[in-house]
């Protein structure tokens, strides 16, 4: 080993290489396993380390077998890490910063002495579907199997208490977007913005360029003029450190943007914004396919030794990172990037003890290790052994085809090349550009991809396409040997740790179909997902059944085509919350509140049973702005709610208002409310505020699709009014005050009436006399914006009457005192207006209304039936949908049950099976810590003031 | 996410949207029998091929319209308001 | 009725930075105005009219669906806000005014007219600057905002931040400006979103000046 370098920058670190993308005048220190090391500034962690001469980074999943660098790329399958909190991390893409924390994975107890290498030894136990067979049986043994799998398993850590961090989310709009920033991705982007098209650029590395980077002197140039070009352009916005996940219907593109500490604001617009990554819905008007090809490794036995690595895993730590990557090498090479290897190992100064030429018939055998496991020899095709520390190999190319996939193409397999091609099912709007298209010198590749960014931005413009009249140049494909797996087994799936052989017993055992082969082995399920092992075991497949590799067929590629944090897909927390104008007041006075439907609701003060005694006693106000409100204005609203409701409509007076309920067309309880006539043409509905949105949405069904000929305009107003219900024997003298403009006597205003006037000096405000609480009250609807002015004028001049505010648990349980149902509550999905107990509403005369023939049906069937029910034991309240019982038979169910303060005994309600249900009946309600309780059918639903006394007033 | 051409509003994300299902006639109500009230209850042609559905634009123009869509391409040949 | 205060309406959004009454409303004093900024408008008069797509009513108001238009003599912003939809914007106090004016000027159009006052009902908002959409919009909106798309004076409703809004692009001066209005119980979140959206751009909340109605 040479003396030469500085060990504080790395022992394997190159003097100064021409492409380098370090900055050697930025040194900085991180932390690998307790141990401090030094790196420089655009070093990714692994090229860091290997400077440092740290070789090995991970043990295997499955075999624990040591495993270093073999890609150098996002892909390599034994570079993940925990970073900090961050588990999963991609050492060989994500850039080194200072003072980062960076541990092995799968290691236990360290990397180096891995307990669970023994599974090597056992390793003919562990074969193909080892998990399913072993861990099946006993049953019982199964969370033991967990707790030992778990384990086993690789993954990092997730701290629940790390810092959430901010992710983000944008839209974006581009005519095109090229997915891939090598030479033909740019030129493709170049193009298309030259003819006016707005372009998005995604490149998954940190700088443009792709194969360009490491090549030579060349290709340095040609690089360095597509980058001035694209800087040039204004209608070019570039991401880098980003990839496109999916493409779906409609060119609805995903993209995942990760932050780049390098760029200002990380990448993510203006400086000191802390987004760590963000995704991007882009709707593009044309796609362009320009990934690359993704270098295959070769099936031999050792293959996955740290030593073994990829011939662009080789020229990018030595041009990119100044990384030697050992100190004598064997190269097997099948192509002209084989052959660039070997000029780059032997420029840097690495012995390159044999090259191993494919295309002349040489083979590699084998790859023999030393104690650590790490390549010392290689065994060739004729038996030589030769002692090295690298063995670089470049069998050929797999074309990345997950867009095209997921854009409803099926790639063909193309023998000559030895690699899958786009299969002409690609729709208009997806294009493909660069290696992936087919093979050419630069110049050639880029030319082509001109035409195709040109046809993107005339497809998108949605003007004549050129090229279609002259189609565009295809590109060569080029003669490559076909080289997959060698005379011995080998490993397939790196991240999986699956090997050849085990895909030979899967086949044998019957798994020989490609998608049950993946499922059964998992190979291509790990976090490579298929990119670099899936043609090879198709090929393996193929050599076991005799078949070709084209009649093996590939599995299907389905996004994400790169890993998706879950901060990501969450993005920024939006959910939203709907407040009424009371809200402050409620904050500000000590309300619990609760969530419904979006709302956010007074739940109570503090003590809702004392809020339900002052309201049977004195008066309270409760906040029930969140009530629908439908305002209905024209000359048919009569008709319209004929067909609603299943009651009548007809003869509604001015200032009149009635109860309803609406069926849905399968006869089930859809909602309820009041509804009441302001002037001639003019009415105004309520429903619950659970079902404002539907009941809105279903009217206007109605009025558009069956009844356009109406003349009916409905607006909703459920946010225009603030809502206070003013309840208990008090109300009326509490409205009496704030309300000099209506005559509030008994038999001026009478129950179930509405009144339009001035509360507290705001005019325009309605008064409804109805009573869900069962006491006198009054619903007093308010333009929203003097409702904190109303809520706060009825405070100060009940004073003296005793009142309070009071919340939702206190008006629920007055309404279940009193017998009334709440739609969804006591209702659900199944229930029938009869069994509700609405028999008395439905007026089955009427011509015609939503759900009548099923009502008509109904009326004469049997069905469970709601009731009301007190348990013997007046202390215990069986918690809701507790069942109803006799013996083992299901019976019924409580819909709803609560302590009541003013009967000082549990109350419920529930649905009872009609035989059972009449009053006085003893049924059995099975609790559910399994006690058995008896309960009795009571007279009427409602348990307290069941002749409306309190009610009338 | 496919979209939808609305007729009043343009194309449009198919989130902005609800999907009301097949057009469906609605029987007469006196004189439909149970089989028919039923098959226009529960009954779906659900196709692999052209559909036409009713979709309600609810984040944007608050209209029905009627939809003819292909139901493995997504493909929308026909797009107008309801009631029409 | 001694304790009572005289009627104050209120904004569903909270006042940023002090608050003052103007002729009874409670408005955001608000601190100085910056490259990209919010401004609280539900103050303003909200009238929704519905009538005929076509015919009389909607020749008169003069506006199409998806485009909005000053009537400057009356101080009024026309929004064709749907179909046979429309929504207009009057000064603050001037509700029931307008819904008056509007049945006089509509009262013999054909077809069912109604005229209700939303005033109430409604939160409007205003965000103005060069970075609106990029630095605020594009984040909770799938709508493309390109100049050729969505032009000064353009109308159209979709969701912001899951919240269905009206938005209407209504440049000040020459400068990027669009109205945002929806349900008023959403106006608070709405309000809260884009000025958590807006953080690292700048945004600041202010009160509404003359310009910006």
């Amino acid at each position: 080993m040479s003396a030469t370098f500085d060990t504080a920058v790395g022992i394997r670190r190159l003097p100064g290489q021409v492409g380098e993308v370090i900055d050697r005048c930025s040194p900085l220190t991180f932390t690998w396993n307790t141990r401090s090391y030094q790196a420089f500034k655009g070093d990714t962690i692994v090229s860091a380390l290997l400077a440092s001469n740290v070789t090995v980074f991970s043990r295997s999943f499955k075999y624990h077998r040591p495993r270093g660098v073999l890609t150098a790329s996002f892909l390599d399958p034994g570079c993940t890490f925990q970073v900090g909190d961050e588990p999963n991390v991609r050492g060989a893409h994500r850039r080194v910063e200072p003072g980062m924390v960076i541990r092995a994975q799968n290691g236990w107890p360290s990397l180096r002495y891995d307990v669970k290498s023994v599974n090597q030894l056992v390793g003919r136990f562990l074969g193909p579907g080892f998990y399913y067979k072993t861990f099946m049986r006993p049953e019982r043994l199964w969370p033991v199997y967990e707790q030992v799998l778990k384990r086993f398993a690789s993954g990092g850590k997730v701290s629940v208490d790390s810092d959430r961090g901010y992710y983000d989310k944008r839209y974006a709009h581009p005519d095109v977007l090229v997915a891939g920033g090598g030479p033909a991705g740019i030129a493709a982007a170049l193009s298309a913005a030259e003819r006016g098209a707005e372009v998005l650029l995604v490149e998954e590395e940190y700088e443009l360029g792709g194969h360009l980077r490491w090549g030579g002197q060349a290709s340095r140039s040609a690089l360095a003029e597509l980058r001035a070009a694209v800087a040039g352009h204004p209608g070019i916005e570039v991401l880098t450190n980003s990839v496109v996940t999916g493409r779906y219907d409609d060119n609805w593109v995903a993209v995942m943007q990760r932050r780049d500490p390098e760029l200002p604001g990380g990448g993510f617009g203006p400086a000191g914004s802390p987004v760590r990554e963000r995704l991007v819905k882009a709707r593009a008007g044309v796609l362009v396919v320009a990934p690359g090809l993704v270098e295959r490794p070769y099936v031999f036995e050792g293959n996955d030794r740290p030593g073994v690595l990829l011939s662009t895993a080789a020229r990018r730590l030595i041009n990119l990172w100044a990384v030697k990557p050992g100190e004598r090498a064997v190269v097997f090479t099948a192509n002209a990037d084989g052959d660039e290897a070997v000029s780059d190992l032997e420029r840097v100064g690495v012995e390159v003890a044999e090259v191993v030429d494919a295309r002349r018939g040489g083979d590699v055998v084998r790859a023999t290790g030393g104690r650590n496991g790490a390549l010392s020899a290689v065994v060739l095709g004729d038996g030589t052994k030769i002692d090295c520390d690298v063995l670089v190999t470049a069998v050929g190319w797999t074309a990345p085809t997950s867009l095209l996939n997921m854009a409803g193409d099926k790639p063909v397999y193309e023998p000559r090349a030895a690699r899958f091609l786009p299969g002409g099912g690609l729709p208009d709007t997806v294009l493909v550009a660069g290696g992936i298209a087919g093979d050419g010198s630069l110049g050639e590749l880029v030319a082509h991809a001109r035409v195709v960014g040109a046809t993107a931005a005339a497809r998108a413009a949605g003007v004549a396409d050129p090229a279609a009249a002259s189609h565009s140049p295809a590109l060569r494909l080029d003669e490559h040997p076909a080289l997959f797996r060698g005379r011995t087994h080998g490993m397939v799936d790196f991240s999986e740790d699956v090997s050849s052989k085990d895909l030979v017993a899967a086949a044998r055992e019957g798994y020989d179909s490609i998608e049950l082969m993946k499922r059964y082995t998992t190979a291509t399920m790990g976090p490579s997902q298929g990119k670099l092992e899936t043609v090879n075991a198709v090929a393996v497949l193929s050599e076991v059944t005799g078949r070709t590799i084209e009649e093996t067929g590939t599995t299907v590629w389905r996004p994400p085509y790169a890993p998706i944090s879950l901060g990501a897909l969450g993005g920024r927390i939006l959910e939203p919350v709907r407040r009424s104008p009371m809200q402050p007041w409620h904050e500000a006075h000590g309300a619990r509140s609760l969530v419904a439907g979006q709302w956010v609701r007074p739940d109570h003060y503090g003590d809702p049973e004392s809020e339900v005694l002052t309201v049977r006693e004195r008066v309270g106000i409760i906040d029930v702005t969140p009530l629908g409100k439908l305002d209905l204005r024209g000359p048919d609203v009569p008709d319209l709610l004929n067909l609603l409701y299943v009651n009548k409509w007809s003869k509604l007076a001015i200032g009149g208002v009635r109860y309803g309920v609406m069926c849905a067309e399968d006869g089930v309880v859809l909602d309820d409310g009041v509804t009441g006539r302001l002037g001639e043409e003019h009415y105004v509905m309520s429903t619950t505020s659970s079902g404002a949105a539907t009941v809105w949405e279903w009217v206007e069904g109605w009025l558009q699709t069956e009844h356009p000929d109406w003349r009916v305009h409905v607006t909703p107003v459920s946010t225009a009014f603030a809502s206070v219900n003013i309840a208990g024997p008090r109300s009326r003298d509490l409205l009496a005050r704030v309300c000099s403009d209506v005559d509030l006597a008994g038999d001026a205003f009478p129950y179930m009436h509405v009144r339009s006037g001035t509360v507290a000096d705001v005019p325009g405000c309605w008064m409804w006399r109805i009573g869900f609480t069962g006491e006198l009250s009054y619903e007093v609807h308010v333009p929203a914006s003097y409702g904190l002015h109303v809520w706060e004028a009825l405070l100060i001049e009940g004073e003296d009457l005793g009142v309070c505010a009071f919340g939702v648990e206190a008006q629920r349980i007055m309404r279940l005192e009193k017998g009334h149902l709440i739609v969804g509550q006591d209702t659900d999905g199944l229930t029938k207006a009869f069994g509700a107990g609405l028999d008395w509403l439905v007026k089955l005369d009427k011509v015609d209304f939503a759900g009548k023939p099923e009502l008509v049906w109904q009326e004469r069937e049997e069905y469970p039936r709601l009731v009301g029910l007190q348990p013997e034991d007046p202390a215990i309240v069986p918690p809701e949908s507790s069942l109803l019982v006799e013996g083992n038979r299901i019976v019924g169910r409580v819909t709803s049950s609560r302590h009541s303060p003013t009967l000082r005994r549990s109350i419920c309600l529930g649905f009872l099976d009609s035989e059972l249900a009449f009053a006085g009946t003893g049924v059995t309600v099975l609790l559910p810590d399994a006690r058995r309780i008896r309960a009795r059918v009571t007279q009427h639903l409602a348990h307290f003031d069941p002749e409306g006394v309190h009610l009338r007033g | 996410m496919i979209r939808i051409p609305c007729p009043f509003c343009g194309l449009r994300n198919c989130d902005e949207f609800v999907n009301k299902g097949e057009s469906k006639r609605r029987p007469a109500v006196g004189a439909a029998s149970r089989e028919e009230w039923r098959a226009y209850l529960y009954d779906r042609v659900n196709p692999e091929g052209w559909v036409r559905e009713r979709w309600y634009h609810r984040a944007g123009c608050r209209r029905y319209i009627k939809v003819e869509r292909h139901t493995f391409t997504n493909e929308i040949r026909r797009s107008e308001p309801a009631g029409t | 009725m001694a304790d009572v205060a005289v009627p104050v309406a209120r904004s569903p959004i909270r006042p940023v930075g002090g608050s003052t009454v103007v002729d009874g409303w409670e408005r955001a004093a608000g601190p100085p105005r910056g490259a990209l900024r919010l401004c609280d408008l539900s103050f303003l008069a909200k009238v929704q009219v519905r009538a005929l797509r076509s015919g009389t009513a909607a020749d008169r108001l003069g506006t199409g669906l998806g485009r909005a238009a000053r009537r400057s003599s009356a101080h009024q912003l026309v929004i064709g806000s749907g179909p046979g939809e429309w929504l207009v914007l009057g000064p603050q106090g001037q509700g029931s005014a307008l819904v008056e004016e509007l049945e006089r000027r509509l009262v013999d159009a054909s077809g069912l007219i109604s005229v209700v006052d939303l005033t109430h009902g409604r939160a409007l908002m205003r965000l103005t600057g060069s970075d609106a959409v990029r630095g605020v919009l594009s984040k909770q909106c799938a709508i493309n905002f390109a100049d050729r798309v969505v032009p000064d004076g353009a109308s159209l409703r979709s969701t912001v931040a899951s919240v269905t809004t009206d938005i209407v692009r209504d440049d000040l001066g020459g400068e990027r400006s669009y109205l945002l209005h929806c349900e008023r119980s959403s106006g608070q979140y709405l309000f809260d979103t884009l000025l958590d959206a807006g953080r690292f751009h700048g945004i600041q909340a202010c009160g509404a000046t003359r310009s910006d109605w």
